[in-house]
């Protein structure tokens, strides 16, 4: 094949097998093509801010494997949002006569908007078959760009003492997980879990999807509601359906940090108390029933009305009520998965509002 | 502070407020303000707002939803509306008709804004955005002022927006601030230049002052000189009455490019406040030396554009535009020579030219560094390095480094490094008046021109102004699609240097 024709297949987004000790080999001689390239109206620009490793589970009844092809999507989206090197980790089921460990290299190319350039995100796929698995690490370690911060994205929240993924772990600057994927018991503690190293920062994506919904929930105490008033506030009740339980109990843990100091005791079945801020205690309920809509509703004393907000899958709107009775409705758009992943890495620290309803959220079982 | 946005820095999510819009059926109204208003709700930047526009025109609310939704479908940067943001935000859009001269006509605002807020559950917080003829700033504030609609106090909060120019000439801005002072707290009122709400002048700052790299080198002993170019492709269209008054010393370099230039060269400001950024911006244009009128031929270089061709099309030169009188003495170029007097920067010249019917549209800063002190590979060079800052369009840095050129011989190549925003970040930047109006109704003024800087400015730009008035200063014609007279090219020649092609 000419070059010019292994560089149009490839930055068409065809991928390559090559051996995963030729990766960047490869990948170089491509750009350099690129570089060569003819075709003026759209030169090709090679783009980085992010190495980005997705862990795509394919093996069934393991973390992860929630729905390997919504990760996948999740990766072919993703140049739309974030230039990044995707290193793409499908770890598979052994098979006979077939390799340990396959790879391939391709681009994912979008047309930018400043004047027609093609801007090129690389994608390195690392296939591995039973126990292939213990190459992945080190080959991540191998193939990140320099100097470019490393998120580690996995489809659930897997077991952070598992050999492969303790090495993949050490070399992400940010953990990407997943609690309502997530299987096995209490997801939210194994999240905790990852918070132990300092230098790593861990976001969950369920949490960053739910930023509309906490907005709002903000916007219930904005005037002309009193500030006064914020501390008359005594009850959370929080609702969701099943299938949100895990990033329920997250948001009652926001809404209990916000509010309370100190840790929550159990006072029934769905039910706890804590001391709020500026004396008195602050009541959270969490009700999880087949139908709700992720909706939280604030009540007290000498509030006249309960303020309340719900998110509706159905009509994909959030219906706000105040004290005042007044009902708003506001739209949420469903963000694709690779848009809500790039929210996630807007920024490489810690977000704080996170690790505080994280720490209460475990408390709340 | 609510307890809900603890702990989330970056959201500058701002209080549920009115936005009254005084010149409500023109033209910035609908390209701008309500695409932006839209492109926040849309981004959930605003909790709650409502708009109420007004103006002369007798018009109902239906009428200036439908030309705000007209302005949305043609100029927002999402295109085409989000039904369901759209419905929200109509039902918030009213409008008030009403002479910004008649003080009645104030009052009846106010009662008009209680109901309103009434009805949207909004608190009293107000911000006027006064896109008017400028001639309308001083009446309105005073009949703000007048109906009780500007009381100082942050809770709730009432400020101004003020489109630009903020005055003709330095007598004109001190009258305007002594006017706008007489009814509201300069912390009440919000210069626009909207420049400042573009990501990369903002981000002239974020590179100085968040890498460690560059500050050490950003001075006189490393700097040889610096370019600021402001180019338009434009004429004057159809402003040409408009800009025969104004003229492009007063209409772009007063206040664009002077905002640049400040923040090029200010010192570090001891934190990212409103005001601590704005007293460093002042100590620059107080340090700029004053162009003598005798030294005006030296220092400023002022032209008009002749016929010529643009990108491909023929165009009339500058006199033969409609509006624009056949004896014209309206400068369409200018090219400055400036100093600024201060340890920095002594002895650095920074050169600034602006200028419509130029080859390209470029906005930008190039940092040119001195040459090194001593030529090792003799004979061979690549040049000194520059580094330059594209503001618009293909917002970027690049940065140009000698490089051996590959082979036998020592041939050194000047390359280029090159960082652009939209290849990199892919995500598009937010138009600066999203960000401005956010800013505003955060009470945040440090992307505002303060009143002591817009006089600073004028106070060095009149003198020049007048002397040209009294027939001191050539005018200079160069042909439309250049990069100017050969005058221009002179300033910098006879300083041994010459202008950079962007
Ligand atoms: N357009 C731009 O791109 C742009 C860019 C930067 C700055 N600006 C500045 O923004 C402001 C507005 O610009 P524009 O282009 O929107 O102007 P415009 O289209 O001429 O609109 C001016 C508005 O002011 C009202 N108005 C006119 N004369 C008035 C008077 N004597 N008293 C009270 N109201 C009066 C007009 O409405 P009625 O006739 O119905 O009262 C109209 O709504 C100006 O200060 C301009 O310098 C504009």
């Amino acid at each position: 094949m000419t070059d010019a024709a292994r560089l149009e297949r490839f930055s068409a987004g065809e991928h390559f097998a090559v051996h995963p000790d030729a990766i960047e080999r490869e990948l170089s001689s491509l750009w350099r093509a690129a570089g060569k390239s003819s075709d003026a109206a759209h030169p090709v620009t090679r783009a980085c801010l992010w190495n980005v490793a997705i862990h795509v589970e394919e093996r069934a009844g393991r973390e992860g494997y929630f729905d390997p092809e919504a990760q996948v999507r999740m990766v072919n989206d993703l140049p739309r949002y974030l230039a990044a090197r995707a290193v793409v980790l499908r770890t598979r089921e052994p098979e006979a006569d077939k390799e340990e460990l396959e790879s391939w290299i391709s681009a994912n190319c979008i047309l930018s908007g400043d004047g027609g350039k093609l801007v090129c995100s690389e994608e390195i796929t690392l296939a591995s078959r039973g126990p292939g698995d213990r190459h992945l690490p080190s080959l991540v370690r191998a193939l990140l760009v320099p100097a470019v911060p490393t998120a580690l994205v996995f489809g659930g929240v897997p077991d952070p003492e598992a050999p492969m993924i303790k090495g993949l772990v050490g070399a992400a600057d940010r953990l990407v997980v997943r609690a309502d994927r997530a299987q096995g018991s209490d997801p939210l503690r194994r999240i905790a879990k990852y918070l132990e190293r300092p230098d790593l920062s861990v976001i969950d994506l369920g949490w960053v999807d739910s930023s509309a919904w906490r907005r709002e929930v903000a916007a219930l105490v904005d005037p002309p509601f009193p500030a006064e008033e914020i501390s008359r506030i005594q009850k959370a009740e929080l609702r969701a359906p099943p299938s949100e339980r895990v990033t329920a109990r997250l948001l009652l843990g926001w809404i209990g940090a916000s509010l309370g100091v100190g840790l929550p005791v159990r006072i029934g079945h769905g039910a706890w108390r804590l001391p709020k801020v500026g004396g008195g205690d602050l009541q959270l309920n969490l009700r999880i029933d087949e139908g709700e809509a992720l909706g939280v509703e604030l009540s007290g004393h000498n509030l006249s009305r309960p303020l309340a907000i719900a998110a509706r899958r159905d009509t994909e709107t959030i219906d706000i009520s105040t004290v005042e009775g007044f009902v708003d409705q506001k739209p949420i758009k469903q963000r694709q998965a690779a848009a809500i992943l790039s929210r996630a890495l807007v920024t490489r620290g810690h977000d704080r509002a996170f690790q505080r309803a994280l720490r209460l959220a475990t408390e709340l079982s | 502070m609510n307890p809900f946005r603890a702990d989330t820095p970056n959201d500058k999510t701002p209080e549920p407020a009115t936005i009254v819009i005084f010149g409500a059926s023109g033209d910035l109204t609908k390209r701008k303000l309500i695409p932006a208003i839209y492109n926040l709700l849309i981004g959930r930047h605003l909790s709650r707002v409502a708009i109420v526009g007004t103006s002369r025109t007798v018009m109902s609310d239906d009428d200036f939803r439908e030309s705000s939704l007209d302005g949305i479908n043609k100029y927002s940067r999402q295109r085409p509306v989000d039904e369901r943001v759209w419905s929200t935000l109509s039902r918030s859009i009213h409008y008030h008709p009403g002479a910004f001269d008649d003080p009645a006509a104030f009052v009846r605002l106010r009662e008009r804004l209680e109901v309103i807020e009434k009805q949207h559950h909004l608190p009293a917080n107000r911000l006027f955005y006064l896109s008017t003829p400028p001639s309308a700033f001083a009446p309105i504030i005073r009949n703000l002022g007048a109906a009780g609609l500007v009381r100082p106090g942050e809770n709730p909060f009432a400020r101004v927006i003020v489109e630009k120019p903020f005055g003709t000439d330095l007598a004109s801005a001190i009258d305007l601030n002594r006017d706008v002072h007489e009814v509201l707290k300069e912390s009440q009122i919000f210069r626009i230049d909207h420049y400042l709400g573009k990501e990369t002048v903002q981000n002239l700052l974020v590179f100085r002052f968040a890498n460690g790299i560059f500050e050490p080198l950003w001075n006189n002993k490393y700097v040889d000189h610096v370019q600021i170019t402001g180019a338009e492709t434009l004429g004057v269209e159809r402003r040409g009455a408009y800009f025969d008054h104004a003229g492009i010393l007063r209409d772009m370099v007063q206040n664009h490019l002077f905002q640049v230039l400040c923040l090029a060269a200010l010192e570090p400001p001891g934190s990212f406040k409103a005001n601590a950024v704005r007293d460093e911006k002042l100590k620059v244009l107080e340090a700029l030396r004053p162009i003598e009128p005798e030294q005006l031929e030296e220092r400023v270089i002022r032209a008009q554009y002749l016929s010529g061709s643009v990108l491909g099309a023929q165009v009339p030169g500058y006199r033969e535009e409609e509006g624009v009188g056949k004896e014209s003495q309206t400068e369409t170029f200018v090219a400055l020579k400036l100093f600024i007097d201060n340890w920095r920067w002594g002895g650095v010249p920074f050169y600034l030219r602006s200028a419509k019917r130029m080859p390209k549209r470029v906005t930008e800063v190039a940092i040119h560094f001195k040459n090194v002190p001593h030529r090792l590979f003799a004979g061979a060079d690549g040049g000194p390095n520059v580094l330059a800052i594209r503001i618009q369009p293909d917002e970027g840095i690049t940065m140009s480094i000698g490089s051996k050129v590959p082979g036998q011989a020592l041939e050194i190549a000047p390359v280029t490094m090159e960082f652009r925003y939209a290849s990199s970040f892919g995500v598009e930047a937010p138009e600066a008046y999203e960000r401005l109006l956010l800013d505003a109704l955060a009470g945040d003024g440090t992307l505002f021109t303060r009143g002591d800087e817009v006089e600073a400015s004028w106070r060095f730009i009149t003198p020049i102004h007048q002397a040209w008035l009294s027939g001191k200063g050539k005018m200079h014609g160069y042909e439309a699609g250049s990069w100017g007279p050969d005058a221009s090219t002179q300033l910098l020649g006879k300083d041994g240097r010459a202008w950079r092609r962007p």
